[in-house]
């Protein structure tokens, strides 16, 4: 998986199961300000791509989620991936 | 006087019309809004057919948000926001410490509930939603009342099955009347049009089956009777203190005049058979209320369709209130459980202001055991000042409230 394919999954599970406009979700977009998730909101994303991918997330790695950057970060850290080549392939 | 409840606003969202100009020409029309059942596949159940709620567009909410809120608490949203506009009630006038929130509810989110228990035994823990547990709790239709108004005031939730909503008002009733608050958001929310909710309550016997005349189904009162017609509602009203609502200039619908109630202590299901605790309950109301029999000019019965019940109710009225007009609105909406109590509050005060009390649906062969005179073929004009609302229940919760004119 890399970085566009991780971002169209966290994109299509906040549009279809939390309801979110697809076009606000860009990379940069802060999950609380610019999107107004609460901390509820970000459990239900994580838990909806951690069936997607078969792994758990522990809770306590949630706090320095900020971005959807920081969701596709986590996203292919679960797929097992090695973060730095792929952010700079 | 300055220590009277008032009704200063009303908002209600049944199957039998949103809003109230609908919801009282679909009363005076005595039509039935039972409908097929359409909210789930009901193909092969023994009931497929139910009152359910049509939300205009500007009522619904953006599916942002109905992902995050069970039915039971989008229905009691639509509803409250009808009533503080029916109020003219500006929150941001008022002292938000002193405005109170009260919903019943017999289920809460019985569909969120029911849908996270699918989800774990179809595919594991993982499956059940974050939010399982706020969008189903019994109290979520109060506290996102709470939220959405920014009332800071007491908020709470009750629950007596098919009195809640009732029970809701009356708890709204004390919070002004011992200066708790000065005004209450008060009614009740329910959603049951859920698979396992109606074959639970099919299986207690309690469902109408004529799902080939949906219309006819529910028959409060008739001869023919064989059960009431599951249906979701929400309905909240805007009660104040007089005083309250005298200094903001409201318009006062109607005195909410006092409440009687009474526990059967009897069988979680069936009422007592001589109707003693709803009778016990009609006394109370009348001395609450400081009226006498002879004052009450309709009742908008329990008036369910189901044998036990109408059997007791009238039971109860022939010995507290004979020979009073009796209307049974139910035979419109259908039976909306914890919601119907507020429901038929605001059917009471319609009927009370207009003088007109609806018809009764379906009663093409009045049960002559009854004794009642049950309101039925058009509307009828009725003078007097004071109507009673029953509301009973499964536990065997009895709660009557008393609504006087407008002065």
């Amino acid at each position: 998986m890399d970085r566009s394919h991780a971002l169209t999954r966290v994109r299509t599970v906040l549009a279809d199961e939390l309801g979110l406009p697809a076009e606000e979700i860009t990379p940069a977009a802060n999950l609380r300000e610019d999107l107004g998730m609460d901390s509820l909101d970000l459990v239900e994303l994580v838990t909806s791509l951690e069936e997607q991918v078969g792994r758990r997330v522990p809770r306590e790695q949630l706090e320095s989620v900020h971005t959807i950057d920081d969701v596709v970060d986590l996203v292919l850290i679960l797929a097992e991936l090695d973060l730095p080549d792929q952010r700079a392939a | 006087m300055t220590g009277d409840v008032v009704v200063t606003g009303m908002g209600v969202v049944s199957p039998a019309g949103v809003g109230l100009d609908d919801f009282h020409a679909a009363q005076l029309s005595g039509r039935s809004a039972v409908r097929g059942l359409s909210r789930y596949d009901c193909a092969g159940d023994p009931v497929r057919i139910a009152g359910e709620v049509d939300l205009p567009p500007d009522l619904t909410m953006s599916r942002r948000d109905a992902l995050r809120t069970d039915r039971c608490s989008q229905l009691v949203a639509a509803a409250a926001d009808l009533a503080v506009a029916h109020a003219k009630l500006d929150l941001d006038a008022v002292d938000r410490t002193r405005a109170g929130v009260v919903i019943g509810s017999g289920m809460g989110g019985a569909s969120t509930w029911e849908a996270s228990c699918q989800a774990l035994q179809r595919d594991g823990a993982a499956a059940v939603r974050a939010r399982t547990i706020p969008m189903s709790m019994p109290n979520d239709p109060a506290a996102s009342l709470s939220v959405r108004y920014g009332t800071t005031g007491p908020c709470t939730a009750v629950g007596t099955a098919c009195a809640s909503s009732a029970d809701a008002l009356v708890a709204a009733f004390q919070m002004i009347a011992t200066g708790e608050a000065d005004l209450v958001l008060a009614g009740g929310a329910e959603a049951p049009i859920v698979r396992t909710v109606v074959i639970g309550f099919s299986r207690l016997g309690a469902l109408a089956e004529d799902n080939a005349e949906p219309a006819r189904a529910s028959r409060p009162f008739d001869a023919g009777r064989r059960g009431f017609v599951i249906a979701e509602a929400a309905a909240v009203l805007v009660l104040e203190s007089a005083a309250h609502a005298a200094a903001r200039g409201a318009q006062v619908h109607a005195r909410f005049a006092g409440f009687g109630r009474s526990s059967d202590a009897y069988h979680t299901t069936m009422p007592h058979p001589d109707g003693s605790g709803a009778a016990t309950a009609i006394m109370a109301v009348l001395r609450h209320s400081g009226a006498a029999a002879a004052d009450v000019a309709f009742v908008n019965a329990h008036g369910t369709g189901t044998q036990l019940n109408d059997a007791a109710e009238a039971a109860a009225l022939r010995a507290t209130l004979p020979g009073v007009p009796v209307t049974a609105t139910k035979s419109i909406t259908g039976h909306p459980l914890g919601a119907a109590g507020a429901v038929e509050a605001v059917a009471t005060v319609q009927a009370l202001a207009g003088g007109l009390v609806p018809p009764t649906a379906n009663l093409d062969d009045p049960d002559p055991a009854l004794g009642l005179d049950v309101v039925c073929g058009g509307p009828r004009r009725v003078s007097g000042d004071l109507a009673l609302s029953n509301s009973f229940a499964f536990g065997g919760h009895n709660v009557v409230l008393a609504f006087a004119r407008a002065a």
